[in-house]
């Protein structure tokens, strides 16, 4: 989901996020791609999923920090779409 | 013991924060003063949450202090977005800390997931730096 937000995304702030995101869940970061697209509805609809599992993940954690971090990038998403 | 050690840390962080958003909103107007009112009641609202967990657990909710120092003087409307920001973040913090402290499914969890969530959407709201993982500390 990560990756997949990242290349879809072509604001600097929000693929900075998404890189540190994936970095803390321990992916692996892509090779830059030749074009983006702009953020766009579907996106939006990406990152409220993506959030709501990243909490469901959390609340299901067995260890803590893994717990921690999975809530923290579903907040980081909430921040991403704005109030 | 670890949860409710960390249960008690978070009521001791919103107490403070509810202190807090008094100031704020005593200083603010329209809009802004709106968004601080309810950002109090859900502080208010997850204070009261946390202390019943406590509670739960067979525990003693520590009460609120009188008073807490406030990190900066508030004077205007700027100052007050500005501790409105630390408030926030600092419950981000807060809140990170109770989820990592917290069993899997627990009540607990449950409150500190959407804790984070919250302080932090509040957070960018009032205007605090961007955070890509919120709430975790920065490495010294």
């Amino acid at each position: 989901m990560e990756v997949q937000l990242l290349s879809e995304t072509t604001d600097p702030a929000e693929r900075a996020a998404h890189l540190q995101h994936l970095a803390a869940l321990g992916g692996t970061v892509p090779s830059p791609t030749a074009t983006t697209t702009p953020v766009t509805e579907p996106v939006r609809v990406q990152l409220r999923g993506s959030a709501d599992s990243l909490r469901t993940a959390a609340v299901a954690a067995s260890n803590g920090m893994h717990a921690a971090v999975f809530a923290s990038i579903a907040a980081s998403h909430e921040v991403l779409l704005g109030d | 013991m670890i949860e409710l050690v960390a249960l008690k840390q978070a009521l001791a962080a919103e107490q403070a924060v509810v202190y807090g958003y008094g100031v704020v909103g005593a200083h603010l107007s329209g809009k802004d003063r709106k968004y601080a009112f309810s950002q109090l009641v859900a502080h208010e609202n997850l204070r009261d949450r946390i202390s019943a967990l406590i509670t739960t657990a067979g525990a003693v909710a520590p009460p609120s202090q009188a008073a807490y120092r406030l990190p900066m003087p508030v004077t205007g409307a700027k100052s007050a977005r500005l501790l409105a920001a630390q408030l926030e973040s600092g419950a981000a913090g807060a809140a990170w800390d109770l989820c990592a402290s917290t069993a899997a499914q627990s009540p607990a969890r449950e409150v500190a997931v959407g804790w984070l969530t919250n302080a932090a959407v509040a957070a960018a709201r009032w205007g605090a730096p961007a955070a890509s993982i919120p709430g975790r500390r920065q490495a010294s």
